[in-house]
């Protein structure tokens, strides 16, 4: 009988499942792309029936249900802030605890319930610390033996950072940063202040923060002001926030807005206004000041450790421009980063806690990894297109051959075409990775436009990233190691950049959006940076065939790579899904596995309801 | 016996106004457990020194603000819930 393991991440944000079968990682999904609504957070039940399709197995079959957290310590922590502040904090009181005392308090009760949907069985209920489960993800699947570990992230029960050491099978928690002292937290506040979605806007100010002024003094002054009013930082990473500028702890909002308006002379942004350069120098600030301390807590991490490996997860280690410059540091010799290193991942890694702390097993450490590119998702076959064919009536070429595809698709690509590209395995994670992704020419002069207006409908300010085969990857981009993730990022190589325009700083945002800086200028960001996946034959023998072709055929081994879904939903997850997103938008053609779809040919798209209302805008 | 047929269209108005009266006693219920209860022990707390969000730490001095834990996760410790 093999020993199986459920993780389970629910109830806050990203629910997910995974399935571990005799500790290899079997299968992986996050609950929104089945149920199409971003960052659901209901109980996982289409992700977990998933998971245990994929493994064969039913709910009777599993040894182990393991939860991304400790419900008692966090209703703990629920309380203690309620004393730290009241008489404030009413509202969040009167939000919060109705939901504890009918229905969290009550965890392993409502997991039964929850998990009886599934089938019959009532396997052993786990509950891993939620920074554990973050550790877990990290250092687990890495391919090292022994490492520094960094978690950070809003809040899990109490820790809003943890430092501790991976060796073998054991994980020993060094150091914790508690709530409401978050880094996090203090992300998603600036994100809030710059009129971004919080949970899910905090990657766009990050790709905001390049088209700061560095220069500007403003820069210096609101450093200055933020270490002041905002931020205690010690000498090793560890902070405390003035609560006085932050809503979190006892309100519904992030931030108390009058106080910095008052700091930064500036009201906070209305979503979806005009972006001016004062919130983008904003932008530069925050996100210099979380670099400096994510290198201040790596520097720790290697004191209190020893150990010449980094491994992180928790939601600020998706800050690829960070990661990008902590490994440039040299702190470590080489640093990991789970994929998945929002709460998706805590599903993951609460198993993988369960695996080797609970059950004591001994690790099998991957050369590479253990997350097989991290292409954990459901896949379809022919059968599957076919029906969307027949639903709609769609033309559709398919191909017998596997290099005629590629050379075909660039062809298209380098013609300046959109292509939806669905293969494989759907990947776990926040980024698409090559199986679920709308593909580009990265040196077409209007690609970044066509991609942003077009078809992913969202701001335009926001860079796209590039997919480059790994044994080009040095001829394009100043950088040394392979990023199979997308969670580095690293310059253009200097010779491919083209030099800015005088006065390049003081033009508005999208007349320097609109500079081609260098030979590839759909993926290079206006600082000439690039959030890069190196792709592997051996990971994805079909997206490095298509990118080998492409640079066979056209001197181009990389290609614009952004996320299969317009702007508010979730990445797409089968190919009726596919259809959908490439039938709503401009995209020009769609590959799903080997049949072609051309936008030409299609019948007219015919939806009752306005399907933009679907999604939120996030 | 009742004629449910004319009491149909009075029904959602009847439901809506037991379950918003139900919130809103709900939320008096908390209210008066929140000011009379919780506030005063957390107030007389924190007059005691209990300060669980460390504010009064704030810029006290340059001393690391981690909590120290030197501790490695057991396989009992994955059973509870807190």
């Amino acid at each position: 009988m093999p020993d199986a393991i459920l993780g389970i991440s629910a109830f806050y944000h990203d629910s997910a499942a995974v399935l571990l079968i005799d500790g290899e990682i079997i299968a992986a999904a996050q609950e929104e792309r089945f149920t199409r609504r971003k960052h659901d957070a209901d109980f996982p039940h289409h992700a977990a029936a998933y998971v245990l399709k994929e493994g064969g197995l039913t709910l009777s079959d599993l040894t182990a249900v393991v939860f991304y957290d400790k419900p008692y310590l966090k209703f703990e922590r629920l309380l203690e802030t309620y004393n730290g502040f009241a008489p404030k904090g009413l509202s969040s009181f009167l939000a919060s605890i109705p939901v504890w005392i009918k229905e969290k308090l009550f965890m392993r009760s409502m997991l039964k319930k929850e998990l009886a949907r599934l089938g019959k069985g009532t396997p052993k209920l786990l509950f891993p610390e939620h920074h554990l489960s973050h550790a877990a993800s990290a250092f687990y699947p890495s391919p090292f033996e022994e490492a520094a570990i960094l978690t950070v992230d809003g809040v899990g029960e109490w820790a809003t950072t943890t430092i501790g050491k991976g060796v073998g099978k054991d994980i020993t928690v060094l150091k914790e940063l508690h709530f409401p002292h978050s880094l996090g937290l203090l992300y998603s506040a600036f994100t809030a202040f710059c009129g971004f979605r919080v949970n899910s806007g905090e990657y766009k100010l990050m790709g905001l923060a390049p088209y700061g002024n560095p220069e500007a003094p403003r820069i210096e002054q609101w450093k200055q002001a933020i270490h002041e009013a905002m931020i205690d930082v010690r000498d090793d990473g560890s902070m405390l926030l003035n609560m006085d500028y932050f809503n979190y702890a006892t309100g519904l909002t992030m931030c108390n807005f009058p106080k910095w308006e008052a700091l930064f002379g500036i009201p906070p942004r209305k979503a979806e206004s005009d972006i001016s350069q004062a919130y983008m120098d904003i932008a530069l600030v925050i996100q210099q000041i979380t670099e400096e301390i994510v290198f201040t807590l790596a520097e720790t991490a290697r004191e209190l450790t020893g150990c010449e490996n980094l491994v992180m997860a928790g939601g600020v280690a998706l800050n690829c421009v960070a990661n990008g410059k902590l490994l440039k540091r040299g702190t470590f010799k080489d640093i990991w980063i789970q994929p998945a290193a929002g709460d998706a991942g805590g599903a993951l890694g609460a198993a993988l806690a369960a695996r080797h702390i609970w059950q004591g097993h001994e690790r099998t450490v991957h050369p590479g990894d253990a997350m097989r590119g991290a292409y954990l998702g459901p896949e379809f076959g022919a059968n599957d297109t076919m029906r969307v064919i027949r639903k709609f009536s769609a033309p559709y070429r398919q191909f017998e051959s596997l290099d005629t595809l590629y050379s075909e698709i660039g062809t298209l690509l380098s013609q300046g075409n959109a292509i939806g590209w669905f293969q494989g395995r759907m990947e776990f994670g926040p980024r698409a990775l090559g199986n679920r992704s709308i593909l580009g020419d990265p040196r077409h002069p209007e690609m970044q436009k066509k991609l942003n207006l077009k078809i992913k409908y969202r701001e335009g300010f926001r860079p796209f990233a590039p997919s480059v085969i790994e044994e080009e990857m040095g001829t394009w981009f100043d950088l040394d190691r392979p990023s199979p993730y997308m969670l580095i990022v690293a310059p253009v190589v200097e010779r491919l950049r083209n030099p800015l325009p005088e006065g390049y700083t003081g033009m508005a945002l999208y007349e320097r959006l609109y500079v081609q800086r260098s030979t590839i200028p759909a993926v290079t960001h206006v600082d000439y940076s690039a959030r890069i996946q190196t792709v592997s034959r051996k990971t994805n023998p079909r997206y490095w065939g298509l990118l080998d072709a492409f640079n066979r055929d056209h001197g181009c081994g990389l290609v614009v790579n952004t996320s299969f879904n317009v702007r508010g939903e979730p990445i797409v997850c089968t190919p009726m899904d596919a259809y959908a997103c490439f039938m709503r938008t401009e995209m020009d053609y769609l590959v799903i596995g080997d049949i072609l779809f051309d936008k030409k040919t299609q019948p007219d798209w015919i939806e009752n309801d306005d399907w933009r209302s679907q999604f939120a805008l996030d | 016996m009742k004629n449910t047929k004319k009491d149909a269209p009075a029904a959602p108005m009847r439901f809506d106004f037991f379950h918003h009266s139900g919130t809103v006693v709900v939320n008096c219920i908390m209210t008066i457990i929140f000011y009379i209860v919780l506030s005063p022990i957390a107030i007389l707390r924190r007059k005691l020194g209990h300060d669980p969000m460390r504010r009064q730490e704030w810029k006290k001095n340059s001393d690391s603000v981690f909590v120290t834990r030197n501790h490695t996760y057991q396989a009992k410790e994955l059973d509870s819930l807190s």
